[in-house]
């Protein structure tokens, strides 16, 4: 597919490749400013409390301290990276980790030393550390005052719409849980020829970007700018100026490149802080998260439970599909994302499954005395998969059907209306495509029909699952593209997306270049800098080379278009007359007759530039993007090890811009999943919400010793909404993984794992219970 | 961190006169892969860390025909790792120092720092009981216990001894030699770790005196087959959940001498000396691996949640000792 | 609070003799990074569990952060940045800079002087070697086998065969 383009489709070099290998990229770790302060946060040792007494003399008359400040020393001023429902600081502790106060020294010991010299008197409250419990009537308070709002704005939930449901995050209008509905699931169940029930539970996990997020501030001249580790840099800028009092406009975020971020590096308090104390002390100020603040102040992908109840007919209907789903939405007083969350796990999977005409999801968004929760890789299809895949797989072997048949069988078509984006109508859907590549990639025929098949102790085994996933579908982000044709004929990108190490800014640089025909090298740009480039939602739910894409596509026929129009007036022709290509502009029938770029653009008098924008709120047709994951696993019955013998990820992306990019991203993910699968996840202590596992030994993200080479296959059949047909694919290959695992271990061994990790003691005892009821 | 003064010693006399003159408030320094995270951490705050890398002659492998073999107690785990000789003749500690960690910490983690590191348990650190940190119980005991907890019982801490190296070195019937002001002194291995014990009000996973270090390690067993077997969630980094060390004096497919060690399960590294006498005298096959590894695990008495490492163990012994034979494991 | 403690330390770091003032509890990464603008080379985590922060010493790869600055003395260190730059990259520099070996880029400079590491004494690696080699860095983005991948191209174009 990719003959007919010059630059599109082409595995070239990424942009930002020599920076990286070279260690000359910057980050906002890496920054030492002249006169720079180093911060440090001191942080809650109870899971909710009060500050009944701050003291920080102490701390204050240690040579080289600073500043410090107290919730007392703030503005009371509500932001937030989802809705303004946070300070900048709060007497009431809400997690383990919690802020309570921050330092300003002159260097990094010295900062943290401050920290331990801050006497804190705290009156502790209950606490709710079980999302379940915590949902029951009568359970503790995990919010003892919620914020006052000074200013609502528009989209920001308001404490009279929180509906009076303890801890459970809902609206009034809507009822305390998101529910998704169809049908009427008991009389799907009567009609079902095979019932399956089972409970799922999946454990938080932290998405372990390898840089801990930082930020520099500089307060200077009643203007401030932070270099700053966040994907949403135009989100902090608002709320920097919120809290600072600031116009936008005196506010300037840089976020160019994120060492890893996977969704979870957002606004926060630590940027929030960090701008307060530069102002505070009239010196640059830094904050570098250690690994225990990267992983308990960020948010995690939430712990859940789901009780599933699942039917389907002998000819391989499924007829019904009944959830009960608590969330953990940790302690955001308004829920964070976490209703929009609940939203897309009650209905992403029912998507999938289309055909089922009997649905109910209901999810429980439950506030806990935790760290806060949201969108990590894979937002919402990570979390609800699992247990549907899971449940596909053990429906299908009580009906003798092929487990991917069964799927295809119930699966969306082209232009069947969603209910994860209510209004909107799914794209091209090349699942089965998918599907099928990736099942003759694997060798899906070796699969033995009958689990528990191989000899001996180490059992062989084959799994699946499939997967969909929206390209920023809901909520729907905007994004805005410029760009930019210089005196010197230079063609520039401007883009308000951070990139993440997913090189996005390299495939939306390739679309410019295919449009322009010239050479990716020879289209440059910048990114990410809330001063010179225009707005982006940010690189969020794989919108970035579908919509970002979308948007700079446009900028850049714009732009094209006024160089040929301003071009046709020099040579005397038609635009339509003419053709652009390697920075020159000729008239199609006398190609002798070109002018440079340089001299197009010097006769306009300045620079040309396209603007192009796209509002995913305003498209009804949307692109979905499509997987298949294949896991073939050696389970070892002795030690309980499952050994992944080969990982198959197969992707329906539209085209692959750049093939070389998109394999790095499907591997990526998967090895993520993986990690998901059999070896991640907090063991938080039950009576004091602490995470017990705060070595980064013990967060277990896996080795190159633990990854197999997994095997990526791309599928492109196009996709029309795009102009390059392309889709996104950065987070998919996450969320097949641990069904396709588990489906695995079921076909080599017998067991049905239920809990995410599925470790060695886990595999033991599902083998000693399967024992046991065989006798 | 902490400020702390920071001591070059220049002699095993200068360093344990450092050591006596500060007492309590000294750590001693060796490949600073273990005691430099814990004084990030908080758990130790020592007042003086004195290098003992500064210290020449403590880092060699010796090894001669009539002589115990005798390792520097700074030997790099890399260096034993790599050591054609160890390899050939003692595979169980090549095979143990190899697998501890990742190279980096391998390339500075010495022998003597390996088996004198303390518990990595979960719940020594703040906002939890432990006897290490001032504690009067054990938070582990009746919480997760999962990875790091004790299936052996133990005497007031239940955490597991992490070290691989210390496995494999008590399967050799290792002697451990210090130094202190007082002079030198020689320790079996089975005594110098043998669970948590009281030094001053340090509740420690070895018996060093607070004036005392490590010198060099003697072996005096010379195995004719040995070999270290780990099981962990990840293959770098991860410490044992649970490791069998085995070295015998195999001859004529007969074991006349045989050492049976388990990592990752107690306190210290618990030699079974009732499997080992199943097997003495005796061809190993997979009736004889089995019995051992029952008799091996016999005595377990699990935490809450570490049930499932007996079964393990007993798959790992089982292995490890049919791989002495080179026959097909199990 | 107990008085802080100076050190000066002599040591070479990437061919240049360098003369520091460091304090007892500061890092060898703390050093390269906060004194001497040396940040190429990164610290994910700060306990030796990351490989981030990985440096050759003395031609052996270790971890920056587990070694305290004054440690350092005497010492030869090598930083990514002492292997080469955007004007001259070595040969590791090129493979990985050519194809999607750094993601992210956090851990690209450990891995980048773990493989040097290892093809300093082993210029033909099989990738299994490869893999052992670069056991002690983490990659949270590529999954691997692209980093494998361009530490095999490097060597072969290292050993002339491209």
């Amino acid at each position: 597919m990719s003959g007919e383009f010059f630059t599109v489709g082409k595995s070239v070099a990424p942009v930002y490749g020599v920076e990286k290998a070279t260690g000359e990229m910057r980050f906002p770790a890496d920054l030492n400013l002249p006169n720079m302060l180093w911060m440090k946060i001191l942080r809650s040792p109870h899971a909710h409390a009060k500050i009944a007494a701050i003291d920080v003399s102490d701390a204050l008359k240690m040579p080289g301290v600073v500043e410090v400040l107290t919730h007392k020393d703030v503005p009371n001023i509500l932001f937030g990276p989802y809705q303004n429902e946070i300070y900048p600081l709060d007497e009431e502790l809400r997690f383990v980790g919690d802020t309570v106060a921050a330092v300003a020294a002159e260097d990094w010991n010295l900062a943290e030393q401050a920290t331990r010299a801050i006497r804190v008197t705290y009156e502790t409250l209950p606490a709710v550390l079980d999302a379940e419990a915590g949902a029951t009537p009568g359970a503790p308070d995990t919010v003892l005052h919620y914020p006052e709002r000074h200013e609502i704005k528009p989209g920001d939930i308001r404490p009279d719409q929180l509906g009076t449901f303890g801890n459970i995050v809902g609206l009034k209008e809507g009822g305390p849980t998101v529910v998704n509905q169809r049908g009427d699931v008991e009389r799907g169940f009567a009609d079902s020829d095979v019932v399956v029930q089972r409970v799922f539970r999946q454990c938080e996990v932290n998405a372990v970007s390898h840089e801990p997020r930082a930020c520099v501030a500089v307060y200077e001249n009643d203007k401030c700018t932070l270099w700053c580790s966040v994907q949403d840099p135009y989100r902090m800028q608002d709320s920097t100026a919120r809290v600072l009092g600031l116009p936008m406009e005196a506010v300037r975020v840089v976020s160019t490149n994120l060492g890893g971020a996977f969704g979870v590096k957002v606004t926060g308090r630590f940027a929030i802080l960090c701008a307060l104390l530069a102002r505070q002390t009239g010196r640059p100020v830094k904050i570098w998260f250690t690994r225990e603040e990267e992983s308990l102040d960020s948010h995690n992908r939430s712990a859940l439970t789901h009780y599933v109840k699942a039917g389907a007919k002998k000819d391989g209907s499924l007829t019904a599909l009944k959830v009960r789903t608590f969330q953990d939405n940790g302690y955001w007083p308004f829920g964070g994302l976490g209703q929009n969350i609940a939203f897309a796990i009650s209905t992403r999977p029912i998507d999938l499954y289309h055909r089922c005409p009997n649905v109910e999801w209901e999810v429980f968004a439950v506030r806990t005395n935790y760290p806060s929760t949201g969108p990590y890789r894979g937002r919402a299809d990570a979390e609800s998969h699992f247990p549907i895949e899971s449940v596909m797989d053990e429906l299908a072997a009580a009906i003798h059907m092929d487990p991917i048949e069964f799927r295809l069988k119930n699966r969306l078509n082209e232009g069947d209306d969603l209910c994860s984006a209510p209004g909107k109508v799914v794209s091209t859907v090349w699942v089965e495509e998918a599907a099928r590549e990736g099942a003759k990639t694997i060798g899906w025929q070796r699969r033995s029909a009958v689990p528990n098949a191989t000899p001996g102790p180490r059992k062989r085994g084959i799994g699946m699952a499939m997967v969909i996933h929206s390209c920023g579908s809901n909520p729907a982000g905007t994004s805005e593209a410029e760009v930019v044709v210089d005196r010197d004929g230079r063609i520039s990108l401007f883009s308000g997306t951070p990139d993440q190490g997913s090189e996005q800014q390299t495939t939306l640089r390739q679309m410019v270049a295919e449009i322009f025909g010239v050479t990716l090298e020879e289209v440059h740009g910048s990114n990410a800098d809330t001063s010179t480039c225009p707005y982006d939602s940010g690189p969020f739910s794989s919108r970035t080379v579908y919509a970002t894409g979308i948007a700079a596509s446009r900028a850049a026929e714009q732009a094209k278009k006024k160089v040929l129009e301003q071009a046709a007036s020099l040579l005397k022709r038609e635009a339509r007359d003419l053709d652009v290509g390697k920075h020159a502009v000729w008239i199609r029938s006398e190609p002798s007759r070109k002018l440079r770029f340089s001299d197009v653009v010097g006769s306009a008098g300045g620079l040309i530039s396209g603007k192009g924008i796209h509002n995913g709120k305003d498209d009804r047709l949307f692109a979905y993007g499509f997987a298949a994951a294949f896991a073939e696993v050696e389970v070892d019955v002795g030690t309980g090890e499952v050994k992944i013998l080969r990982l198959v990820s197969s992707h329906d992306v539209g085209r692959a811009i750049n093939p070389m990019i998109v394999e790095g991203q499907i591997l990526g993910g998967a090895a993520q999943g993986l990690g998901y699968a059999l070896t991640e996840g907090f063991c938080f202590d039950p009576r004091t919400g602490t995470a017990l596992n705060q070595w980064f030994l013990d967060l277990r993200t896996p080795s190159i010793l633990d990854i197999p080479d997994i095997e990526p296959v791309i599928v492109e059949l196009g996709e029309p909404t795009h102009p390059f047909g392309a889709k996104g694919c950065s987070e998919i290959s996450y969320v097949g993984v641990a069904p396709a695992v588990a489906n695995a271990i079921y076909n080599a061994a017998g067991i049905r794992l239920t809990e995410l990790p599925m470790t060695p003691d886990r595999v033991l005892k599902a083998l000693q219970e399967a024992q046991r009821s065989a006798r | 961190m902490i400020n702390f003064k920071h001591i070059d010693a220049a002699s095993t006399e200068d360093a344990v006169a450092a050591l006596g003159r500060y007492g309590e408030g000294a750590r001693v320094l060796a490949g600073g892969q273990d005691l430099l995270f814990r004084i990030k951490k908080y758990i130790v705050e020592p007042e003086c860390v004195i290098n003992l890398k500064t210290i020449p002659g403590l880092s060699a492998i010796r090894s001669k025909a009539d002589e115990n073999l005798r390792i520097g107690a700074l030997t790099t785990l890399s260096a034993i790792a790599r050591s054609a000789e160890l390899q050939r003749n003692y595979a169980v500690l090549a095979r143990a120092a190899g697998v501890v960690a990742s190279p980096q910490i391998r390339n500075l983690g010495t022998l003597g720092g390996n088996i004198c590191q303390d518990v990595w348990c979960w719940y020594l650190q703040d906002g939890f009981s432990c006897w290490k940190s001032g504690g009067k119980f054990c938070d582990l005991a009746a919480g997760d216990s999962r990875y790091y907890g004790s299936v052996m019982g133990g005497h007031l801490c239940l955490s597991n001894h992490p070290s691989d190296a210390a496995v494999a070195l008590a399967a050799l019937d290792a002697r451990v030699h210090i130094v202190s002001p007082k002079g030198k002194r020689v320790a079996p291995i089975g005594e110098f770790l043998c669970g948590h014990n009281w030094v001053g009000s340090r509740l420690q996973s070895h018996t060093l005196g607070l004036d005392e270090i490590v010198t060099e390690i003697e072996i005096p067993l010379r195995p004719t087959h040995s070999a270290y077997v780990k099981f962990a969630l990840r293959k770098s980094w991860d410490f044992a959940i649970a490791s069998v060390a085995v070295s015998a004096v195999i001859r004529d497919h007969v074991c006349e001498d045989l050492r049976i060690v388990l990592g990752g399960v107690a306190t210290f590294p618990h030699r079974s000396q009732e499997a080992e006498k199943l097997l003495r005298n005796c061809e190993i096959d997979d009736a004889s691996a089995g019995a051992a590894a029952e008799a091996a695990l016999e005595n377990a008495r699990p935490l809450k949640m570490n049930g499932y490492k007996v079964e393990l163990s007993k798959t790992l012994v089982r292995r490890a000792l049919l791989s002495l034979t080179g026959e097909k494991t199990n | 609070m107990d008085a802080r403690e100076s050190h000066n330390i002599t040591l070479k770091i990437n061919g240049e003799v360098r003369q520091i003032d460091v304090e007892s509890n500061w890092t060898l990464n703390d050093v390269l990074r906060n004194r001497l603008e040396l940040t190429g080379t990164k610290r994910a985590c700060d306990y030796g569990g990351c490989g981030s922060c990985t440096v050759l010493m003395d031609g052996v790869d270790v971890y920056s952060c587990s070694i305290l600055a004054v440690e350092a003395q005497g010492k030869e260190i090598q930083t990514i940045e002492g292997l080469g730059n955007s004007e001259k990259l070595h040969p590791l520099q090129k493979s990985f800079a050519l194809s999607y070996a750094a993601q992210c880029g956090w851990c690209t400079p450990g891995m980048i002087l773990s493989a040097k590491s290892l093809l300093d004494h082993n210029p033909k690696p099989t990738e299994a070697e490869v893999r052992a080699a670069l056991s002690g860095v983490l990659c949270r983005c590529t999954g691997y086998t692209s980093i494998v991948n361009a530490v095999l191209d490097a060597a072969s174009v290292m050993r002339g065969e491209t």
